[in-house]
C-alpha cells in the first residue's frame, strides 16, 4: 500500500511539473512568433485627444536588431523621418540643416505627436534579457484565457521600468500590454488585435494606446500594408543618407 | 513778531539745525522714494502692456482653455488681416500679431529649452520701440532669420551669424524643426525679456508650426488704458463666442497689486512725515520748557497767551521752511542726477521675478507739482506738531515761572 501511494505521488509530481508554466519560455515564443529579419510596413496612425483628432501615414523598415528607419509619407509631418539606431534616435525634419540626435532618455519621447512613444514602435523587443520576468494569475481578456507576466526592468534606463504582459494561451501572441513607471504608476496600456500572419511571421494588424495620465487621450495604428524578410538596402539606416 | 520769531531761531542754532534737519530728511526721503518707486510701478504697467497683454488681449477661447498643453491648433486664422481691422477702430493705437510658445533650440547636440516669439519684425514693440536696444540688424518678414536675446546668445555660447535649428511642437500635435541664422539681438529694459528668448517672423514660425499664417494672441494697445469697455464690447459683438477678448486688468497679476503697491509707497511717505513731527514736537515742547522764564517775562510785558504761542508756532514754520526748501533743492539735484544715471534694478533681485514687468533700470522722475505737494505738507505737520507742542504754554504758571532758576 505504502508503496502504491509512493508511485502515484510520484507520478502526480512529475504531471504537475511537466504542466508548469516558465514566463521565460512564454516570451520566447511570443518573440518568435513576432521575430522577422526585415519588416517593411505601412500604416496610418490617428491620434486622438479632447481637443480632436489628426491622422497621418508612414512607411517603417525594420531590421531584426531593432534599427528603423521611418518616413512620414503624408500628413502635416509628411517628409519628416526618424532613424533608430541602438539607443539613439535621429531625426530629419525637411526644413533643418541638420539632423537632430535624441539621447536614449529621447526614447520616451512622444511619437509625433502620439500617446506611443519612440521605445513603443522602434527597437528590439528582447525581453528575456532586458526585463526580470514573473508569471502571475492568469486572466481572462476578451473572452482568452492570457498568461500574465510582469516584467521588471534589470537597468535603470529601460524606459518603462516595469510592464505587465496579458498573453493569449492559446496561441501564445500578446493581447495587452501595461506600461509602469518606477513607483508603479499606470501610464499606459497597449491592445494587440486584428493579427496578421504572413511567412509564420505574426504581427499586430491594429495597436491602439490608451494614455492613462491624460485623460481622453489615445492613439491607434492601423498596418495598410506589411512585407517580411524583403531585402532593404543598408543606406537606408545610415543618418548621412536621411536628408535624401 | 516775526522779526522776533526769524531772531529766536538763531538763538540755539543747534536745536534749530536739528529740527530743520529733520524736516530736510523727512522730504527728502519722501520725495527720492515717491520719484524712484512710482516710475518703477509706471514702468511695469507700460511693460505689462507692451509686452504681456496689450490693453486687450484677444485669443481663441479653447486656447486659454487648454492653454496647459499648449493647443497650438487654436490659433487665429487671418490674424493679420483681423489686425488690420482692428488697429482701424476708435482709440486703437497698436495691435500686435503674435505666437508665443515653448521650443527647443537644437545646439551642440543637446535640446536646449527656450521661448520662440513669434512676431512681425517690421512693427513690433519688441523690434521698433525706444525701450529696446537692437544689436546687428532686424530679421527680415520672410526670411530665414531669427533674433535672440542678449542671455541667450551668452548662455549658449553662440554668435550673430551662427545658425540655429529649432524644434517645436506643431498644431497637429506633432513636431517640426527648421534652421534659421541669427542676425541680430534684442536687449529690453524689461526684465522680464531677459530669458532666452527667440524672436522669430511670425509668419516663419506660423509655417513651421503649421499655423497656416495665424498667430497665437493679438495684442491691441489703446489711447486711454481707462476707456476699455466700449472696446471690449465691440470686440466680443464683432468676433463673436470663439474668442477671448479680456483686458489685461483682468489677467494681469500686477495690476491687481497696483493699488497695494501705490499705497505701500505712501504709506512709507507718511512714516517719515511723522518720525519727522515727532522730532518737531519733541524739540518744540523743550523749547517751551528751556524758555519759560522768558515767556513769563513776555506774559508780564502784556504778550497775549496766545501771541506767545504763535512765535513759536511761526518759529517752527520758519525752520521747517528752511528745511523744506533746501531738501527741495537737494531733491530736485539729486533726483535729476540719478535721472540721467538710472538705478539698477537688478541688484535688487528683479531678474529673478516672473510676470510683474519689472524693469531693470529705473530712471527716478516726478512730477514737479510733487515738490511742491511734500515741501507743504512737511510745512503743514510741522505747523499742527507746534500747536500741539505748544499746548502747555497755557499751562505756564507766570509767578512760579519767575521764581524758577534757569
Amino acid at each position: 500500500m505504502k508503496r502504491t501511494l509512493l508511485i502515484i505521488t510520484i507520478i502526480l509530481l512529475c504531471t504537475c511539473a511537466s504542466f508548469a508554466v516558465d514566463p521565460k519560455e512564454i516570451m520566447d515564443k511570443v518573440e518568435e512568433l513576432m521575430d522577422f529579419e526585415t519588416c517593411i510596413m505601412s500604416a496610418t496612425m490617428v491620434n486622438t485627444d479632447k481637443m480632436g483628432s489628426t491622422s497621418m501615414v508612414f512607411t517603417t523598415y525594420e531590421k531584426g536588431n531593432g534599427d528603423t528607419i521611418l518616413e512620414v509619407t503624408d500628413g502635416p509631418d509628411k517628409g519628416q523621418k526618424i532613424l533608430r539606431l541602438d539607443n539613439d534616435i535621429y531625426i530629419y525634419y525637411p526644413d533643418a540643416d541638420e539632423i537632430v540626435r535624441l539621447s536614449s532618455s529621447g526614447l520616451k519621447n512622444s511619437f509625433l505627436g502620439s500617446d506611443f512613444s519612440y521605445e513603443d514602435l522602434t527597437g528590439d523587443d528582447d525581453y528575456n534579457s532586458r526585463y526580470d520576468l514573473t508569471l502571475e494569475e492568469n486572466q481572462t481578456i476578451d473572452g482568452d484565457d492570457c498568461y500574465v507576466i510582469l516584467l521588471k526592468a534589470k537597468k535603470s534606463s529601460e524606459t518603462y521600468q516595469m510592464q505587465r504582459v496579458y498573453i493569449r494561451v492559446s496561441d501564445n501572441l500578446p493581447v495587452q500590454f501595461g506600461m509602469y513607471s518606477k513607483i508603479g504608476k499606470l501610464m499606459k496600456v497597449m491592445y494587440y488585435t486584428d493579427w496578421i500572419e504572413d511567412k509564420g511571421i505574426y504581427m499586430p494588424g491594429h495597436i491602439k494606446v490608451v494614455n492613462s495620465i491624460k485623460k481622453n487621450s489615445y492613439s491607434d495604428i492601423t498596418i495598410d500594408e506589411i512585407t517580411f524578410n524583403a531585402e532593404i538596402d543598408e543606406k537606408r539606416f545610415d543618418k548621412e543618407e536621411m536628408a535624401w | 513778531m516775526f522779526r522776533l520769531a526769524l531772531r529766536n531761531t538763531m538763538r540755539n542754532k543747534r536745536r534749530t539745525i536739528l529740527t530743520a534737519f529733520a524736516v530736510f530728511i523727512a522730504i527728502f526721503v519722501v520725495l527720492v522714494v515717491l520719484a524712484w518707486l512710482l516710475p518703477v510701478v509706471d514702468d511695469m504697467r507700460v511693460n505689462n502692456i507692451r509686452h504681456m497683454y496689450g490693453n486687450i488681449r484677444i485669443r481663441k477661447a479653447d486656447y486659454t482653455k487648454y492653454e496647459d498643453v499648449m493647443p497650438l491648433q487654436f490659433f487665429i486664422e487671418d490674424a493679420e488681416v483681423l489686425a488690420g481691422k482692428i488697429e482701424e477702430m476708435q482709440d486703437v493705437t497698436h495691435v500686435e500679431c503674435l505666437s508665443t510658445i515653448y521650443a527647443s533650440a537644437y545646439i551642440d547636440g543637446e535640446m536646449k529649452s527656450t521661448m520662440v516669439y513669434g512676431i512681425d519684425p517690421t512693427v513690433s514693440n519688441f523690434t521698433q520701440r525706444d525701450d529696446i536696444t537692437v544689436t546687428g540688424s532686424i530679421m527680415g518678414k520672410d526670411e530665414r532669420e531669427v533674433m535672440t536675446s542678449t542671455k541667450f546668445l551668452y548662455d549658449y555660447n553662440l554668435k550673430i551669424g551662427d545658425n540655429i535649428t529649432i524644434i517645436t511642437r506643431t498644431a497637429q500635435g506633432g513636431t517640426n524643426g527648421a534652421s534659421f541664422k541669427i542676425v541680430g539681438t534684442i536687449e529690453a529694459n524689461d526684465a522680464a525679456l531677459n530669458v532666452d528668448i527667440i524672436y522669430m517672423p511670425i509668419d516663419r514660425l506660423s509655417k513651421v508650426a503649421h499655423m497656416e499664417g495665424g498667430a497665437l494672441e493679438l495684442r491691441v494697445e489703446i489711447v486711454d488704458d481707462n476707456e476699455q469697455e466700449s472696446l471690449i464690447n465691440s470686440l466680443k459683438s464683432m468676433l463673436g463666442e470663439d474668442y477671448e477678448v479680456v483686458s489685461w486688468h483682468e489677467i494681469s497679476v500686477l495690476y491687481s497689486m497696483i493699488n497695494i503697491y501705490n499705497g505701500m509707497v505712501f504709506l512709507i511717505a507718511i512714516l517719515f512725515f511723522i518720525i519727522a513731527s515727532t522730532l518737531i514736537v519733541n524739540t518744540t515742547m523743550m523749547s517751551v520748557m528751556e524758555r519759560k522764564k522768558e515767556l513769563s517775562t513776555m506774559a508780564s510785558l502784556g504778550f497775549s497767551r496766545w501771541k506767545i504761542r504763535l512765535l513759536f508756532i511761526e518759529e517752527g514754520t520758519l525752520i521747517s521752511l528752511f528745511g523744506g526748501v533746501a531738501s527741495m533743492i537737494v531733491s530736485f539735484i539729486v533726483i535729476s542726477i540719478l535721472n540721467k544715471t538710472g538705478i539698477d534694478l537688478a541688484k535688487f533681485g528683479v531678474d529673478e521675478v516672473e510676470g510683474w514687468g519689472f524693469s531693470r533700470y529705473s530712471y527716478p522722475f516726478i512730477e514737479g507739482y510733487w515738490y511742491f505737494i511734500t515741501t507743504a505738507g512737511m510745512i503743514a505737520v510741522s505747523f499742527i506738531a507746534t500747536i500741539i507742542a505748544t499746548r502747555h504754554i497755557k499751562r505756564i504758571e507766570i509767578a512760579d515761572a519767575l521764581r524758577e532758576d534757569n
